[in-house]
């Protein structure tokens, strides 16, 4: 997860006129929680025209003038590698200017005081644009804790060019980075420009260390301990493996008390509404489509946000960095990195945060391959539905040997939801790379810090945020769209005694509505296709509304049951038989049904954010058609397998 | 081996650029002429002229050039001829040599650390001794007169081994380097 | 060291090119280069990544399933793969 802040796409036509900075470094030179601490929560994003690669602009305001600052991505080296650093040589190219980028006016350069040696490469490069360039030395604290020295003054002598070191959490290099910032056309710059060949660069660097008195004569010997447990081979790996516990626990263990919570408050609320609305058609609406539509998801938010919470944690301390070393021989198997584990795994809370992870990845295939594949992550939105329909395929006190059974069932669902992720991410990275070299692999290792508050809770409300907008756009409007067409067209009076329905009888003429709706309209017109898998008009509504958002199935099917038999909703959906057809009169929900039903949640993609998401990320609406198409077709031959074979052997 | 080497400005002196490099071999003193492509341009006028101290080169380009245009083929040049120390041909002047590489300190770190206490430090040139004066706040502190005693002194050393401290008093340090090197 | 036969019979020592990958644990070696097969572009990230020749190298741990390898390059440290780390030439250091 990057700690980068997305409210929409911003336009570059807004910014003309203003001066522009860049900010421009390696990964893991301090660039991002810079970028964050400067421009706050207010961050803009889209893409760069015609690439996938994610664009991040902000506002600073410097005393009376208002500047922007560009958040390029992490590189190496201008000798580009990745789409990434494409885009980089592309922002800087002064001479065949793109005149869809906008040039910056000066660079604030990143430079890791701690890989000093390396750094200064990339800073002769960047030197050759002629842009106006303020180095930020970043890390000078882990330098001094590593018996480091470092002169800046005679650093800033030796490049030619201003130096502010800035200390993350420290108020004063920033404010002294601001100060320059103010007046860029005043920075010094280089009187002869570095070399540009290998070897002279490399003699470059070694005189402007020397220069500078640069000594780092100890290891990170923090890092050092903490990495020989756990990245030791037995009890990191076991240690690894409980991380992973500890993150599944958490889906379900930790967050119940305060999903309780949740639930309760809404329980209360719809007595509220209950009991102070007396507009029939109102309540209805306000407790069926809002609350319970709503509410049934926002049950789900302690659960994610904790998720969001554990990953952002993780990936603070550098964690992440070892989970992606020491899963990387697995993930070459299928063809993939280290990082494509990351990804995935922060798919498990949600799709969208996870497709974003794959950022991380330098190779373009690889990160389009770990995008197909990443829906496929048994995520949170699955659950509700899970649950449901576990729920009424076993009862509570069913044991497989001294397990619950519906634990064992929802354990199998979360381990084939990965399989079934990892499988399709190796297929798609082989289908795009045949006869393509594959990129050198390369991962760096960076020390073990202590996650700053500031950069957690940004990334934390950054992919909360996303899931929230969700829910608050597309659920809801889903729900109301589905309470709308589920009781219209209006019926009066005459037009039920016509068709023999008792109008003092509620539950007869609510019954009645709902068979005759708009929405069982679409629902019997669609049986042709899931009729082979078992499922009904009533369940195909179901699904149609899940396409915009898997959690508003449970949702729906409550309004159907609510509708069919207002005074008993729960126990309806049990009893509930096939009206018409050939198998009229069986139970609508029996395992064969309900086990096809799981199968086609495991894989369908039923989720517009995912869908819109992909679309950001890869440009284009091609591969998001891609993937919704090859997810349905597979669930839908595998929801028939499963039916099939359950029927044969229930 | 490649030599390490870089250029660093001259405040004051836009013609001038301060080469860092290690100058083993190559006697000190003031340019007269230089092996390989360097003493081409020395001869030829491109460069004004040249002043080998201990640990870099200074090297003055003719009015009307810039460093930006010629720096990279005088790099490669100067590079060159430092591969070949005893084919250069160099005149003493220790007092000069003496004389930039003090101003150059008390322009940097040093001179940064008098100035923050609100004192002032100039070096004056009477012939080959260099005269350090304290000024303004630090006048007559005593401390600052042992801090610059200390950290200048100590900062000469490394560029200039053979530096010689003369009599010195009252915020005044008298120094030399010995007639036989510099 | 691998001996080389000439035609005449007599024997000449080479020595074998030692490589980041043949490095056991907390063993130090110099860069010296890059292989043949390397492309230019993966040559051109190793000098980015600051793999130069002369900048000391140590081995620092395996993952647990063989795969990758974390050294420490001057003052960083990076994980490579065997076939990456192959690529690069070494000579130990005491």
């Amino acid at each position: 997860m990057s700690g980068h802040h997305h409210h929409g796409g911003g336009t570059a036509e807004a910014n003309v006129g203003l001066t522009r900075f860049a900010v421009v470094g390696s990964p893991n030179s301090g660039k991002t929680t810079l970028f964050n601490a400067m421009t706050g929560l207010h961050a803009k994003t889209g893409n760069y025209p015609g690439v996938t690669v994610a664009r991040f602009e902000g506002r600073v305001r410097l005393g009376e003038q208002t500047v922007v600052l560009e958040d390029l991505p992490g590189t190496y080296s201008l000798d580009p590698i990745s789409p990434d650093e494409q885009i980089v040589v592309d922002v800087l190219d002064t001479e065949h200017h793109n005149t869809r980028v906008d040039i910056p006016d000066a660079l604030l350069v990143m430079l890791n005081a701690t890989t000093l040696r390396r750094s200064l490469g990339l800073l002769a490069q960047l030197l050759q644009t002629g842009l106006p360039i303020c180095v930020v030395l970043t890390f000078t604290d882990d330098l001094a804790r590593r018996r480091g020295s470092l002169d800046v003054t005679a650093l800033s002598r030796a490049i030619g060019v201003p130096v502010v070191p800035v200390v993350a959490g420290h108020r004063d290099g920033v404010e002294a980075l601001r100060e320059a910032m103010a007046d860029h056309r005043s920075w010094a710059t280089p009187v002869v420009l570095p070399p540009t060949d290998t070897a002279e660069v490399t003699a470059w660097v070694d005189s402007v260390l020397a220069a500078a008195d640069y000594s780092l004569p100890d290891l990170d010997h923090r890092t050092r301990r903490i990495d020989a447990v756990l990245l030791h081979p037995v009890a990191g790996t076991v240690i690894f493996l409980m991380t992973m516990f500890v993150f599944f626990q958490t889906i379900f263990t930790v967050a119940a008390p305060l999903q309780d919570l949740v639930g309760q408050f809404f329980g209360w609320l719809g007595k509220l509404v209950a009991a102070h609305v007396h507009i029939g058609w109102l309540s209805a609406f306000l407790s069926e489509a809002v609350i319970g539509g709503v509410g049934s998801v926002l049950v789900f938010v302690p659960q994610i946000v904790l998720l969001f919470i554990l990953i952002a944690l993780l990936e603070g301390t550098g964690y992440l960095a070892r989970a992606a070393f020491l899963m990387d021989r697995v993930m070459a198997r299928a063809g993939l990195e280290g990082r494509a584990f990351v990804a995935l795994l922060s798919s498990v809370a949600c799709a969208i945060p996870g497709i974003m992870a794959t950022r991380s990845l330098p190779s373009a295939k690889d990160r389009l391959a770990t995008m197909m594949g990443a829906p496929l992550m048994t995520c949170s939105a699955r659950l509700p539905v899970y649950i449901l329909l576990v729920s009424m395929l076993l009862s509570a006190d069913q044991k497989v040997g001294p397990f619950s059974a519906r634990g064992v069932v929802m354990f199998v669902l979360y381990l084939l939801g990965a399989v079934a992720a990892m499988s399709a991410a190796a297929f798609f990275k082989r289908l795009t790379s045949r006869g393509v070299p594959l990129l050198p692999f390369y991962m760096e290792i960076p020390p073990y810090q202590i996650p700053r508050l500031r950069t957690v809770a940004a990334e934390v409300w950054t992919a909360a945020s996303a899931f929230l907008r969700k829910v608050s756009s597309i659920i809801l409007a889903t729900t109301v769209l589905l309470w709308v067409l589920l009781n219209l067209p209006l019926r009066h009076d005459a037009e039920l005694a016509e068709a023999g329905v008792d109008t003092s009888n509620d539950a007869a003429v609510s019954a009645y509505v709902l068979d005759h709706s708009y929405a069982a309209s679409v629902g019997r017109a669609i049986e042709p296709v899931f009729e082979p898998l078992g499922f009904d008009w009533r369940i195909n509504i179901g699904i149609l509304s899940s396409l915009a958002a898997r959690e508003t199935f449970v949702a729906t099917l409550g309004q159907v049951a609510a509708a069919q038999t207002p005074e008993d909703p729960a126990s309806s959906l049990r009893t509930m038989r096939v009206q018409s057809g050939p198998s009229a009169g069986r139970i609508l929900f029996d395992a064969p049904t309900v086990a096809a039903l799981l199968v086609f949640f495991m894989f369908a993609l039923q989720c517009m954010s995912t869908v819109g998401v992909m679309r950001r990320e890869t440009g284009s609406w091609r591969w998001p058609a891609i993937a919704w198409t090859y997810m349905f077709v597979l669930a839908w031959v595998l929801a028939f397998v499963t039916r099939t074979a359950v029927a044969a052997v229930w | 081996m490649v030599i390490a080497l870089h250029a660093e400005r001259v405040s004051g002196e836009p013609h001038a650029v301060r080469w860092v490099a290690a100058t083993d071999g190559v006697p000190a003193g003031r340019v007269v002429s230089a092996p390989g492509d360097l003493g081409r341009r020395f001869a030829d006028g491109t460069l004004a002229a040249g002043l080998v101290e201990h640990t870099a080169v200074w090297l003055w380009l003719r009015d009307g050039l810039s460093w930006r245009d010629e720096g990279p083929a005088i790099q490669t040049a100067l590079r060159a001829a430092l591969a070949e120390p005893d084919a250069w041909v160099v005149e003493p002047a220790p007092g000069e040599i003496l004389e930039r590489v003090t101003t150059d300190l008390l322009d940097g770190s040093v001179g940064d650390f008098v100035r923050s206490h609100g004192g002032s430090v100039v070096a004056e040139r009477d012939g080959d001794v260099v005269t350090v004066k304290l000024g303004g706040a630090c006048e007559h502190c005593p401390a600052a007169e042992h801090t610059l005693h200390q950290r200048l002194i100590g900062e000469l050393r490394r560029r200039c081994p053979d530096l010689v401290e003369l009599d010195s008093r009252g915020g005044r340090l008298n120094l030399s380097l010995t007639p036989a090197s510099g | 060291m691998s001996r080389r036969h000439l035609a005449s019979g007599s024997e000449v020592d080479t020595p074998a090119t030692v490589t980041l990958a043949d490095l056991e644990r907390a063993q130090r070696a110099k860069v010296v280069g890059y292989g043949d097969e390397v492309a230019g572009s993966t040559a051109r990230r190793f000098f980015d990544l600051g793999i130069v020749p002369g900048i000391e190298v140590t081995m620092v741990r395996r993952a647990p399933l063989r795969d990758p390898v974390i050294f420490r390059v001057g003052d960083y440290e990076i994980a490579l793969r065997t076939a990456q780390a192959r690529c690069i030439h070494v000579e130990l250091v005491s």
